[in-house]
């Protein structure tokens, strides 16, 4: 063990003489890089679009033709959804003129919906469903709610479908998941902005390419779970169906994919989350629904609304993960007697009385808009006056951060030379994993630098740092102060919830409403989405320490503190270091949102892209922020493994 | 092993007879998609010509869009009208060019932008509304902030708008430094933060909009604009700078999409007539934004209102 801390220190060391070496006596090109040397991939990749999205044909068919017939395929049980829910169908029926069937109205539903509830997961659920629902009537969001619940739940279906597919293929030859597992980390982190463009070519601009963009970003989860929960399973499962005479198909349908229900089920429930923390990009290509409500409020100043609407989604996320988590832990019961046939009719029946009432007296529909509520004004009131009465803080906060912070961070980095930085790197992974590493970490900055995007790339790992740094800290404290007083833990687990629930644009209201423009608005944002991360896991590590350990610490006489310094925190290293990992990601998830306040790295590339239909201007940057957070990623889960290595732990 | 199978043999034969009212579906009349932009400036007129058409006869959907974004779905047949500001000039003329957007002219819709400022301000920078004035020491450092010193700030559009901010800077010589704003309501947030606390601020102002139509201030007077002065430095007070003078801004400008214009040539007639003044702009903007009214119902008692108006538009 100390040869290989020995061997870190070396390598240490030779970075820190590069480092101040480089300052004296590098050339100009290695600390610029020339400009004469990057290669214009955007040109190339817009040309190729143009090409694929208004020239390329196969067979007789032109490209976009097909993918247009694919979007009119999606968008009929899209359309099938949006009528039972909100509006409604228009039939022409031969012989019989028009027929107007009316959707179903709001009571009929919420009284479907609760009894599911109720059925799936008892009466908190229900609970929490009749509140969701009266929440959407209350605030006038209903119509928008059902939209969003239309297109969620049908991208959510796709998803599923495809991220099973995808996982079973991947079980089936491993060395093919292996490439797909690389693949749905570049998914995963490449923010959503940068392939809005190209889907908006071929699938137009409507609810199709926002179910497109929204199953892109939502479902690897799905496809790794599968994989993994197949993996999982014991050899013994497919013996049994091979023993049982199961055709290939058979086996995996009916033995060993019900088999691994649980993780399908845990897969399933991240598409849920992860398809509504879509839904505000995905009203820019025209989702609609909340999501829309989100950022008109916020494009008109209207911050009560954006927030009532951003609430509503993560409520609608709360019961969703509530709901499929029920489901999942529900076991079918073949002691319990089948429901009564008239009980069966219980809900069909409540339904078709809705749709009669919705003909016979359409105002029945239609939720009174006397009960209906806004805190809009208050809140916009209440936002106004804080910045008003709050200035003086306020101006000292942001300007000492930015004055001691920020500005000297940003210039030391966008000073260093990138022969610096690269080597540097590299070397770091070397040192961390090896030479693989080290390559990937050389790929990477050089994809970067050779695209051009150095400065700008400079610019948001500056932010990212920042921030990373500040929630790690704020986090780790609160983390240990709550896991180190057990009754804290429920409320404080609670409010985490929330918070990682609320879409990232959410965060943005209060932020610019106080803070204004620029890298200081941003780096608040960034920490409050990525710090509940931190916090959860490192009070979760604390908690989870082994009781027979802390007994053992308090028998041989450790004060708190020693206890707290020499077991419970080694302890929960793996997890805290875990947080780190997932906390630097959330950095780098909520940076391409902060480019809306202003803020000028790649994620201001991606969002320029996204404005002016540039294909490969957003592609590359937005490759540039994935690449950049799966090298942190892995940079970090090395090091923690190092770590771990160091104290002893497997 | 009692688990479930996954996919119950109802789901495939529920899912083809829910399917089934789709084959008895028809479009009949083509619906006109009017673009939105969640803008209470570029919307009102966009609800108003809405109900225009729908009184016309013409069925009518307001499909809600991200403004660039917008554009392109405009030129592929997704949304049928648009509303182009004359700062994203350049993005329009590009969806004509597809030849698959046609302009259809202006609005009447009378656009002013500038470099906006409170009235405030010129206790600071003393001269105003002169652009000499920003050239003052006192005045720069009264508008810098921690992130911009020793410049100013100027709160700029987002990046995506053709402002000419940088080349303006550049050729007047002024220590200010730009700050994008990333999205329009980013940008009105942080003027009307300013704004309420009486901080000196200074950035990117257009009308009609509530905020700028509404709130005490002005726009910095640079030369006025003259094509010559953006191609030829001899023009203008500086000798060898172009960009010195102000932004070129008109109209809102109307752009439908050209298979739309030939499927319902009566609604195009209509959009091509269809022109508003400021002032009904203004108090459409008024309504909704201040007293909290509907579009709807704004552009429904507009129509009401006002039925000389939009008469004659229709045949």
């Amino acid at each position: 063990m100390t040869n290989l801390r020995h061997r870190n220190m070396v390598w240490i060391g030779i970075v820190a003489v590069f480092v101040i070496f480089g300052w004296m006596f590098l050339p100009d090109q290695a600390r610029r890089f020339p400009d004469d040397l990057t290669f214009d991939l955007a040109g190339y990749i817009n040309q190729f679009f143009n090409w694929l999205a208004r020239r390329a044909a196969i067979g007789p068919f032109a490209v976009k033709d097909i993918t247009r017939a694919l979007a009119a395929a999606i968008e009929l049980p899209l359309d099938l959804v949006r009528g039972l829910l909100i509006k409604g169908f228009r039939l022409r029926l031969p012989g019989l003129g028009h027929v107007e069937i009316a959707a179903f109205p709001w009571w009929a539903l919420t009284a479907v919906w609760v009894m599911l509830a109720h059925r799936l997961g008892g009466r908190g659920a229900a609970f929490l469903v009749l509140g969701s629902c009266a929440y959407f009537l209350v605030f006038d969001l209903w119509e928008s709610a059902m939209l969003t619940l239309a297109s969620v739940s049908l991208s959510v279906v796709v998803g599923m479908m495809l991220g099973l597919f995808l996982g079973i293929w991947a079980y089936r030859r491993p060395r093919l998941g292996a490439a797909l597992t690389v693949i749905y980390d570049i998914m995963q982190t490449m923010p959503v902005f940068s392939y809005l463009v190209p889907i908006l070519l071929f699938f137009g601009f409507g609810p199709v390419s926002a179910l497109v963009a929204t199953v892109i970003y939502a479902m690897p989860p799905m496809a790794r779970n599968t994989t993994l929960a197949l993996r999982r399973l014991p050899g013994s499962a497919s013996d049994l169906a091979t023993m049982a005479g199961c055709t290939s198909r058979q086996s995996m349908w009916l033995v060993l994919l019900p088999s691994a229900r649980n993780g399908l089920l845990s897969g399933l429930n991240q598409v849920i989350m992860l398809s509504l923390s879509a839904v505000i990009i995905a009203s820019i290509i025209g989702a609609g629904g909340l999501g829309n409500d989100v950022l008109q409020g916020l494009k008109s100043m209207r911050l009560g609304r954006a927030l009532e609407a951003g609430l509503a989604i993560t409520l609608m996320a709360i019961t969703l993960d509530r709901l499929s988590r029920a489901a999942a832990g529900q076991r079918r019961d073949n002691l319990r007697a089948a429901p009564s046939f008239s009980r069966r009719l219980v809900m069909p029946g409540i339904l078709l009385i809705g749709l009669a009432a919705a003909h016979i007296a359409p105002e029945l529909g239609k939720f009174p808009p006397a009960l209906t509520l806004s805190t809009g004004g208050l809140i916009d009131a209440g936002v106004a006056w804080l910045n008003v009465a709050l200035q003086g803080p306020i101006n000292l906060l942001s300007d000492g951060t930015v004055r001691l912070i920020l500005r000297p961070v940003k210039e030391a980095l966008l000073a260093l030379p990138w022969l610096v930085v690269v080597l540097a790197c590299a070397m770091a992974a070397y040192a961390l994993q090896g030479l693989r590493l080290a390559v990937v970490a050389g790929v990477i900055l050089g994809f970067i630098l050779l695209t051009g995007y150095w400065d700008q790339a400079m610019i948001s790992l500056y932010l990212v740092l920042v921030s990373t740094v500040i929630a790690m800290l704020a986090g780790f404290l609160v983390g240990i102060a709550v896991g180190l007083r057990p009754w804290l833990n429920r409320p404080v687990t609670l409010i985490i919830d929330t918070l990682q629930t609320l879409p990232t644009f959410v965060y943005l209201i209060p932020v610019v409403m106080l803070f204004g423009l620029g890298d200081f608005p941003a780096l608040i944002a960034i920490v409050l989405y990525a710090l509940p991360v931190m916090i959860r896991y490192t009070k979760d590590g604390i908690i989870n320490v082994p009781h027979s350990l802390i007994e053992a610490a308090d028998m041989a006489g450790c004060s708190p503190r020693q206890r707290l310094t020499f077991v419970q925190l080694p302890q929960a290293l793996p997890e805290i270091l875990l947080g780190v990992s997932q906390t630097i990601l959330m950095a780098f998830s909520m940076l391409v949102i902060t480019s809306l306040v202003g803020t000028r790295g790649l994620e201001q590339d991606v969002l320029v892209a996204v404005s002016k239909a540039k294909v490969g201007e957003g592609l590359i940057a937005g490759t540039a922020i994935s690449l950049l957070s799966i090298l942190a990623d892995r940079l970090v889960t090395q090091a923690s493994k190092r770590l771990r290595g160091h104290l002893g732990q497997a | 092993m009692t688990t479930k199978p996954i996919f119950p043999a109802k789901v495939p034969a529920l899912l083809a007879l829910a399917l089934l009212p789709f084959a008895a579906m028809a479009e009949d009349a083509p619906v006109l998609k009017l673009t939105v932009i969640n803008s209470s400036e570029t919307d009102v007129p966009t609800y108003i010509l809405g109900h225009v058409l729908q009184k016309a006869g013409f069925q009518v959907e307001f499909v809600s869009a991200d403004y660039t974004a917008g554009l392109t779905g405009l030129a592929q047949g997704d949304l049928d009208t648009f509303m182009c500001w004359d700062t994203t000039w350049d993005a329009c003329q590009k969806a004509v060019a597809t030849g698959d957007v046609i302009n259809a002219g202006s609005s009447g819709i009378a656009v002013r932008e500038g470099w906006w400022y409170p009235s405030y301000l010129e206790a600071s920078c003393p001269g105003l509304p002169d652009y000499k004035a920003l050239l003052q020491e006192s005045c720069i450092k009264a508008l810098a902030t921690a992130e911009t010193e020793p410049k100013a700030q100027f709160v700029a559009a987002p990046a995506d708008w053709i402002t000419y901010v940088p080349e303006t800077i550049k050729a007047f010589g002024l220590a200010v430094e730009p700050i994008t704003s990333g999205s329009s309501g980013a940008l009105i947030a942080t003027i009307k933060g300013a704004y309420d606390r009486k901080a000196p601020i200074m950035g990117w102002g257009y009308s009609p909009h509530w905020f700028f139509d509404k709130a005490e201030g002005n726009y910095v007077a640079f030369p006025p604009y003259e094509p010559a002065c953006f191609t030829d430095p001899a023009w203008g007070p500086i000798p060898d700078k172009t960009h010195d003078c102000t932004t070129p801004s008109g109209f809102l400008w109307k752009l439908m999409n050209r298979e739309a214009s030939l499927a319902a040539p009566g609604a195009a007639r209509i959009f091509y007539l269809f022109t508003l003044d400021a002032k009904t702009v203004a108090d459409g903007m008024e309504k909704i934004d201040v007293q909290g009214q509907s579009y709807d119902q704004m552009a429904e008692d507009w129509v009401n209102a006002n039925e000389a108006t939009w008469k004659p538009w229709l045949r």
